[in-house]
């Protein structure tokens, strides 16, 4: 597979030498070029894709629900999903006329054979296999003990009912790849790395590691053939390396990561060309109070909230392209309108005002702080660390961590002060509110215990009413603001260099770029 | 003219011979130090903080049980000692393990995608910096002016001082990071160590007897450096080629990492980035045993190209620092 690179790159320096220019690497009519900000780590749908291999992967397997540009989960393979007993027993009407890749038509023993392979195979379990572990029978089968998962039946092809050991009202969102059960006979236990298993937009048809992976147009696809032939996905990590290339017209679309967001819009060469889109993420600044005494305090956490000014972020460092919430959700998942809060404002005085009342005047007492951060929010965390040190009197330093180190400090509870951030995985708050402050929760980082708002996750999960679920969230963001359990910071935009021309590339709030709708010039 | 050609064949067996037995005698040794960059490499990938599977699932929603039990498929639940006894039991099996972030993907499959692009890169530089380093050095030997010494000098001392990533940026920033540039990149330095020595080893000829005898005789200036001055030269050159190579060997990392190229050294930097203990090692023992086989294959031209050499057999301590036989 790398060969070809190999004798590229040996037959450019021949170039050199005999003075024949270099080859740029045109254009191919009908394929859309853009890139990834990292190599995939898998192409196997059963496997645990990383967060770029899930957005390809998307691309090329659907499950019951999508989302849409604006959060809300949409139909996909299922057109109609009902319970009869608040989340327990689930009803699908599947989409009838769809058909995979290999042109086999998709039905309901396609799901019952994804989620039963997906439990029983070795060595790695996948990454759908947290979401089954609700339907009656799961555990059996993963341990060995029964044949079949016992929880789902098939009454007919297009009908699918699934009964949970507990009532899930979420089930239906949840991000699953549905596989075509005709391609391990077809062609092997490896069959992902031959050909493409979905009913998707696109079929993976390539994946040089390290270097590109190639999306081909499904032509059957149950929603409209896309409009390019194909979309070619170039690896490049490096934001100089992804300017270089799309300046030299080798790209179409560029996705920019957050921190070259503000010195790319700046720039006058690039108007008209950017495109900006919500992102379905939460971003605050923890306050952990099993290691850090003072924060037990809410007048101190307060304190903190009032020094900070979050809005000159919103300029400053994210050049306007940021949305900034006094919330805990990000406004519009899954159809969910936050309360109107007014956000709120810096207040020097009332910070100092509030520690005083601590007894921490000018910051008396309070043992020194550094806000952690992964590499990306470096500016971020200085610009707050100055303000809290000038503002409370607090000496607070930053301590910038490789990211692997970063997110292993956070994990073991090492850090009391950090900036930290979740993109919801399936549009429902739950993930956002559950993921982040739930006592259970492994990625409850802030170590935040309140079981007010464990009931009502609690509670919520089983109501199968969106409107009902979302008063309960309410309630619980209403909960965390009150308790003011971290500052919630500004959630940057995902931003994209698009060529002129190019038109109707999304970038869906989970972070997947959708090319369905992509047309060349 | 058979009994000396007879002669020199002779000499060329006496020669492979020593360079067999050289190589025999060195080979323990070298495979020690092979296995133990190898090991180093892997202790410090597992003393870095961070663990591989959490950055796997980072930012997903993940359940312990599912950490624990990708944790256990990777050995990483066993103590440190363990995995170090099991990892180098593997090892002396020929066994390089499996890549935790491609999910289980052989080593020896990543390597082989990675390392004809290494070498590709690697033989592309070569074949620009061999004939134009030659070139700039001879034409900078020019006794009677004194600006194209002067040229090269601050030229190859730019080209050498520049570390090699911000070197590639440039390079990559100035050709819209097209693969010509990538070449271009990697042969630079390479140019610049070249140029200099053929510089210095090609004036140093210049001042000898023989020179100015072939000069008497009539000579063209052209004649007197490419039939006389060059091939007194390439002795020690042969002699640098280790370090020149070693050069390229070590900015090829730099040069992947920055135009986006798939080789073994943006693939060593993904691995420690990702913690993927295993895919760091045996990178690591690639560029180890490249570098052997760089400084082996130097040891060989030096025996080729010095008669001196070739008559009382090879020097004990290889290359000397400056590059000229010891």
């Amino acid at each position: 597979m790398p060969l070809p690179a190999a004798l590229r790159l040996l037959l450019t320096a021949l170039a050199i030498v005999t003075g024949v220019a270099g080859a740029v690497f045109p254009a191919a009519a009908g394929i859309l070029r853009a890139s990834l900000s990292d190599d995939l780590t898998t192409i196997d749908p059963f496997a645990f894709p990383g967060l770029v291999s899930s957005g390809v992967l998307r691309q090329v397997y659907e499950g019951f629900t999508a989302v849409d540009a604006a959060g809300n989960a949409v139909p996909a393979l299922a057109t109609r999903w009902e319970t009869p007993d608040g989340g327990r027993t689930w009803r699908f009407a599947l989409r009838p006329d769809v058909r995979f890749h290999s042109g086999r038509p998709f039905t309901a023993a396609d799901i019952l054979w994804t989620w039963e392979h997906h439990l029983t195979r070795t060595p790695q379990p996948g990454y759908s296999a947290f979401y089954l572990r609700g339907i009656e029978g799961a555990a059996a089968l993963q341990q060995g003990t029964a044949a079949s998962l016992s929880g789902v039946a098939i009454p007919d092809p297009h009908t699918l009912v699934v009964r949970l050991a507990e009532p899930d009202a979420l089930f239906p969102l949840y991000p699953f790849l549905f596989v075509d059960r005709g391609m391990e006979d077809e062609f092997g236990p490896a069959w992902h790395e031959r050909a493409s298993g979905g009913t998707g937009p696109f079929r993976l048809t390539s994946w040089r590691r390290g270097e590109s992976v190639r999306l081909e147009a499904h032509a059957d696809y149950w929603g409209g053939a896309p409009a390019v032939e194909a979309v070619s996905l170039a690896v490049l990590p490096d934001t100089n390396t992804l300017l270089a290339r799309y300046d030299a017209g080798e790209l179409d679309v560029a996705p920019l990561p957050d921190n070259a967001v503000r010195t790319v819009v700046r720039q006058p060469r690039y108007d008209g060309q950017i495109a900006a889109f919500p992102r379905a993420q939460v971003r605050y600044l923890a306050l952990n109070q099993d290691l850090y005494p003072p924060f037990r305090d809410r007048r101190v956490r307060e304190a903190f909230r009032y020094a900070l000014d979050r809005v000159a972020t919103v300029n400053g460092l994210h050049a306007g392209r940021a949305l900034l919430t006094n919330g805990f959700v990000s406004p519009g998942l899954g159809g969910y309108h936050p309360d109107a809060v007014p956000l709120t404002p810096t207040d020097p005085n009332r910070a100092k005002a509030l520690l005083a009342e601590s007894g921490h005047a000018g910051g008396r007492g309070l043992p020194p702080l550094q806000i952690a951060g992964g590499p990306n929010v470096r500016e971020e965390a200085t610009y707050f660390a100055a303000q809290l040190t000038a503002v409370l009197g607090i000496p607070v330093g930053v301590r910038i961590q490789e990211r692997a180190a970063f997110v292993a400090a956070i994990n073991e509870g090492r850090e009391a002060l950090f900036i930290n951030g979740w993109t919801a995985d399936f549009p429902d708050p739950m993930d956002q509110l559950a993921t982040q402050w739930h006592s259970a929760s492994p990625t409850n980082r802030v170590r935040w215990h309140n079981p007010d708002f464990d009931r009502l996750m609690e509670r919520a999960r089983g109501l199968a009413d969106p409107d009902a679920r979302n008063a309960l969230y309410r309630d619980a963001e209403a909960l965390l603001r009150e308790q003011a359990v971290a500052v919630p910071l500004p959630v940057p935009q995902f931003v994209a260099l698009v060529r002129p021309g190019v038109t109707g590339v999304v970038i869906r709030p989970d972070g997947t770029t959708d090319y369905h709708s992509a047309r060349l010039p | 003219m058979t009994a000396r050609r007879l002669g020199r064949y002779g000499l060329s067996w006496r020669l492979a011979w020593r360079l067999a037995w050289r190589l025999a005698r060195r080979l323990p040794g070298l495979l020690l130090l092979a296995g133990a960059a190898m090991l180093a490499s892997f202790l410090a990938s597992h003393a870095l903080p961070g663990d591989p599977v959490l950055l796997m699932v980072d930012g997903r929603a993940a359940d312990p049980e599912m950490i624990r039990r990708l944790r256990e498929d990777a050995g990483l639940d066993q103590p440190m000692a363990v995995q170090f006894l099991s990892y180098t039991l593997a090892l002396l099996r020929g066994d390089l393990g499996q890549s935790l972030r491609y999910g289980g993907v052989p080593v020896t499959a990543l390597l082989g995608e990675a390392l004809p692009v290494t070498l590709g890169l690697m033989a592309g530089a070569a074949v620009l910096a061999l004939p134009l380093g030659l070139l700039l050095g001879l034409a900078a030997a020019d006794v009677r002016r004194a600006w194209p010494g002067t040229a090269l000098t601050i030229g190859s001392v730019m080209a050498l001082s520049v570390p090699p990533l911000a070197l590639a940026t440039w390079l990559m920033l100035a050709g819209s990071g097209t693969a010509p540039w990538a070449v271009a990149a990697l042969a630079l330095p390479a140019v610049a160590m070249i140029a200099r020595l053929t510089r210095t080893q090609v004036m140093e000829v210049l001042g000898r007897d023989f020179i100015r005898t072939a000069q008497a005789k009539g000579l063209g200036r052209t004649a007197v450096l490419l039939r006389h001055a060059l091939p007194n030269a390439l002795v020690p050159l042969a002699a640098a080629a280790g370090s020149v190579a070693g050069t390229i060997l070590t900015t090829t990392a730099a040069v992947e990492t920055v135009f986006a190229l798939p080789g073994v050294g943006r693939l060593t930097i993904q691995a420690v980035l990702a913690r993927d203990h295993t895919v760091a090692g045996a990178t690591v023992l690639v560029f180890v045993l490249m570098q052997i086989a760089i400084s082996l294959t130097a040891e060989l031209l030096i025996g080729l190209a010095d008669p001196r050499l070739r008559d009382n057999g090879l020097h004990d301590n290889g290359l000397r620092d400056d590059g000229k036989p010891s």
